[in-house]
């Protein structure tokens, strides 16, 4: 399929990598020159230079060919024109980032807002609702649903004293059936069998029941707690979006804030949060505040540094989990090896929802990027003429770098053995590593 | 200040007042009173000086905010002093410090009263009390706004001085003139409805009128010594309860709610739970103070408390006991709501169920900011944010509303009151009330008073009703300042 992104930023050059490697003819519109040049040296896309609203330069990129137009420039209005635009050469799918909530009126990211915009991708909510799941299930690094939200999917860290520690796969048997889709040791992901072992610090995938999910939890030696109180740095458009979300769900919220003028701002579009006007490197300031009894911190400045060095901080002053904002993705994994609990990039946030639009369709439920986009869950439907259909999982074979996750019939959670059959119609989850990911979607969809 | 546009305007409020002093004069035609002859020379009179001054100036040009408090204030004192003619021509009254105190009472929708006997009165004069009320509940001005479409913002900064609290009611409808007819026609509506209400179940229809009046306006005047207790009706008191507390409430939330033909508007509204909150509670602590026991006694007790907590709190003054007698608990609940008041946009007076709201939502801030230095705060009031000078001016309002009671206390303590007497007095008149307690209280009247101490009173009730603010101004030497 051809695809158009408009606009080479962080998000247009992560979308432009992935969909670029996932064999689709990418064209790349960037205003500027030179940031145009570092996108042509280093992907495999077209790139051409100017304003991508524009009908006359949108024919030059085969706009009517094209399947699918992501329009994530700085500015929303190109944005949202240049999607009504591709609608009238007859694209099938658009995509617009738009920042400012006046024009989506706070209905959520996936609204049918405009005509000629298919989705509206809004960075900022995205992170915010991202973050809430995180605080929704504190103990995990990272937090999916599938099959209506009836299976859970959880990134959690094995700790030293854990009881699992030093165990064989094949020696945990419990009472809830679960599945590890991956290890991740070392930054480096392995899809593991019987006779792999659980070490001290790994960090797994585990999927399961979300009803049963506590009880697995407690056996895999991780505590849950129900968060509290959270305080948030930052109260940009994302601080404020997550304290608005949070305050709905009766948690207790504290925004710090450096410029006054913000201060005033959200205070005046928030209900119960506190906003508290101040700079969060002030110890005596954190220390008056409480911060040591928040359950959650989470750091949302513009500034990397800042949201690492306020991390550190305030796990000092006896926070139980921290949440950092990482401009940065290829830091992701760094920030999470020096001791803050979670991080989390917009920029990759953001290209995963879009993503999962680009992927739905033809039995495709979802897609989501797991552990820095170094694997993919595809949610999907079995169909009738699919090979695979009323055969027992044992007599498949999938190409290696992929496994089912768990099944989904008439709203039964099956957490699939060697002997269970996958039927028409059955929800499934796809887990794949990256390179398996076309092969293994081919296997199941022919 | 442009003293042409001045005159013009109040020329032109008096010609309504003039006019609507025909009415008890077709009610005198009626009823072959000689009084007629009163009100048909005081209506020709008030009419002939108002058209002189509307002939001699123009209408023109945007108004000045010190024009506006002018025109405000004068209109209230010279309808007052007009309004007065009737009862001193009539024979009502010798003394033109009773007639003015029973004028202002009546404008103001007090309901206090100099006269120990009414029902002696011939029914034009009593008809002209309950039409003052009227006429001052819903307000003149407005009343005015909405006859001359063609003020402009002129309106929009009368509309104001007369109702400062009720500034929600401005987003009615664009135009200003078209917001206050709307308010007019609710308020003849609700009167519409409680006189046939109160026709159904016994009350002669001249009486009838004359206490939907007061009710609606929630004033407090009755054509009947023992007030609404005259009629020892059940269903008759229960009408008036619910129509008092109706005329309670903010009027714009009545054309919400027409509008969206739901009580979303009032179950939205944290000023009207909040004053439903008042009234349920204090309705409840009175019963349990004077539920005397048995089981024939609870819905009697129940009635009376009722009663007397909704006339209080919106500030209307009609008693169906004389609650001078109840215990001290009681009492002080009753003196404790003559401050609270009614609802903003409603026809009650005193200091208002919205700035209570507003100042017990800043007395949390204020002491949450001692434990959070830091914390910005910003005060909403369903879900409209609340800018700092409105909280200010709101904090101020209750600092002048509670010196003033303190000065007016002096005063009257000075004329020979005693302190219950005094206290309650200027409560009740700065509130817009009616009755006090003690010398003043339901069965007594304010007759003894001296002639100072009833002018004194007339201004506090002046003040009251117009919010403090707009009359207060003209005390500020650099109002009359040139430039």
């Amino acid at each position: 399929m051809r695809a158009i992104i408009i606009g080479a930023g962080k998000i247009g050059y992560n979308l432009a990598k992935i969909l670029a490697k996932e064999n689709h003819d990418v064209v790349v519109i960037e205003k500027e020159e030179e940031r145009a040049k570092i996108i042509e040296e280093y992907l495999d896309v077209e790139v051409m230079v100017g304003n991508g609203a524009s009908g006359a330069l949108l024919e030059k990129a085969g706009i009517k060919e094209t399947g699918l137009m992501i329009a994530v420039t700085a500015s929303d209005e190109v944005n949202m024109i240049a999607c009504m635009v591709a609608k009238t050469y007859g694209v099938g799918k658009t995509v617009a980032r738009v920042r400012n909530s006046e024009y989506i009126e706070e209905k959520g990211q996936m609204d049918k807002a405009l005509p000629g915009i298919d989705v509206i991708i809004n960075p900022e909510l995205v992170t915010a609702k991202e973050i809430v799941k995180l605080i929704d299930a504190p103990e995990a690094l990272d937090v999916e649903y599938y099959a209506d939200g009836n299976i859970q999917l959880l990134e959690l860290r094995i700790k030293s004293e854990a009881p699992v520690v030093n165990m064989y796969l094949r020696e945990l048997k419990f009472d809830y059936s679960f599945l590890i889709l991956a290890i991740k040791r070392h930054d480096k992901l392995i899809i593991p069998c019987g006779k792999d072992q659980l070490l001290a610090n790994d960090l797994i995938f585990l999927l399961a029941k979300t009803k049963e999910m506590v009880h697995l939890e407690k056996l895999f030696g991780i505590k849950r707690f129900r968060a509290q109180r959270v305080m948030v740095l930052g109260g940009g458009y994302t601080g404020y979006h997550l304290a608005k979300i949070l305050e709905g769900r009766n948690y207790a919220v504290k925004i710090i804030e450096k410029k006054y003028n913000k201060c005033v701002d959200i205070a005046q579009n928030l209900n119960n949060t506190m906003v508290l006007y101040g700079d969060a490197t002030d110890m005596n300031f954190l220390i008056n505040e409480g911060t040591g009894n928040a359950d959650v911190f989470v750091c949302l400045s513009d500034d990397d540094k800042l949201n690492l060095l306020v991390s550190l901080i305030v796990k000092n002053l006896g926070v139980k989990r921290t949440i950092a904002q990482v401009g940065h993705s290829d830091y992701v994994n760094l920030i999470e090896n020096v001791g803050i609990d979670v991080g989390i990039s917009p920029r990759v946030l953001t290209a995963n929802e879009i993503l999962r639009f680009v992927h739905k369709g033809n039995n495709i439920i979802s897609v989501t990027l797991l552990s820095n986009e170094n694997a993919e869950m595809t949610e999907l439907i079995v169909s009738e003429k699919s090979q695979v259909a009323n055969r027992k999982l044992r007599d498949l074979h999938f190409p290696s770098g992929s496994l089912i996750g768990s099944v989904y019939r008439q709203n039964q959670v099956i957490i699939p053995g060697g002997n269970d059959e996958l039927k028409p119609g059955d929800v499934v989850t796809l887990f794949t590593l990256p390179k398996a990911s076309g092969r293994a979607l081919d296997y199941l969809t022919k | 200040m442009n003293y042409q546009r001045i005159v013009c305007s109040l020329s032109l409020i008096l010609m309504i007042i003039g006019l609507s002093m025909f009415f008890p004069f077709l009610w005198s035609i009626y009823y072959g009173e000689i009084e007629a002859y009163a009100f048909l020379l005081c209506s020709g009179l008030v009419f002939l000086i108002s058209l002189l001054g509307y002939k001699t100036t123009k209408l023109e040009g945007p108004f000045l905010n010190k024009e506006v408090f002018c025109i405000v204030t004068l209109a209230w004192l010279l309808a007052s002093f007009f309004g007065s003619l009737p009862y001193l021509i009539a024979g009502t009254f010798t003394s033109p410090a009773d007639a003015f105190f029973e004028t202002m009472s009546g404008f103001t929708t007090t309901g206090a009263s100099v006269l120990s006997d009414v029902e002696v009165l011939p029914k034009g004069i009593l008809f002209w009390r309950s039409l003052t009320h009227w006429l001052g509940g819903m307000g003149i001005i407005v009343l005015f706004v909405a006859l001359l479409s063609s003020l402009g913002t002129g309106g929009v900064q009368m509309f104001q001085a007369e109702s400062p609290g009720g500034s929600i009611i401005k987003k009615l409808k664009p135009r200003i003139s078209e917001s206050a007819k709307i308010l007019w026609v609710t308020y003849v509506i609700l009167t519409i409805v409680e006189t046939i209400l109160l026709c159904l179940f016994g009350m002669p229809f001249f009486d009838a009128l004359c206490h939907s009046f007061g009710s609606v306006a929630t004033g407090g005047f009755s054509t009947k010594n023992a007030s609404i207790g005259y009629y020892h009706s059940a269903a008759i008191e229960w009408v008036i309860i619910i129509f008092m507390f109706l005329s309670g409430a903010n009027f714009a939330l009545y054309y919400q709610g027409v509008r969206e033909r739901s009580l979303r508007p009032w179950r939205r509204n944290s000023e009207f739970k909040l004053y439903a909150f008042f009234v349920v509670l204090a309705a409840v602590l009175l019963t349990y103070n004077l539920y005397p026991g048995g089981s024939t006694a609870l819905g009697e007790t129940i009635r009376q408390a009722v009663f007397q907590v909704v006339s209080i709190i919106t500030t209307t003054g009609y008693a169906s006991v004389n609650f001078d007698q109840w215990p001290f608990f009681a009492k002080t609940i009753l003196l404790t709501l003559m401050f609270i008041g009614g609802c903003a946009g409603s026809t009650g007076g005193a200091i208002k169920v919205g700035r209570i709201l507003v100042l017990l939502k800043q007395t949390i801030f204020e002491l949450q900011r001692h434990l959070h230095p830091r914390a910005v705060f910003t005060l909403k009031v369903d879900e409209r944010v609340l800018e700092q000078e409105k909280v200010m001016s709101i904090l101020q309002f209750f600092y002048i509303y509670i010196t003033l009671t303190i000065a007016g206390v002096i005063f009257m303590s000075f004329q020979g009151l005693d302190f219950v007497s005094a206290f309650t007095a200027i409560a009740t008149t700065l509130g817009n009330v009616g009755p006090g307690l003690n010398k003043v209280g339901p069965a007594l009247n304010f007759g003894f008073v001296s002639a100072a101490g009833k002018y004194c009173l007339s201004f506090f009730m002046l003040l009251g009703r117009l919010e403090l603010y707009t009359v207060l101004v003209l005390f500020l030497p650099s109002f009359w300042r040139k430039g």
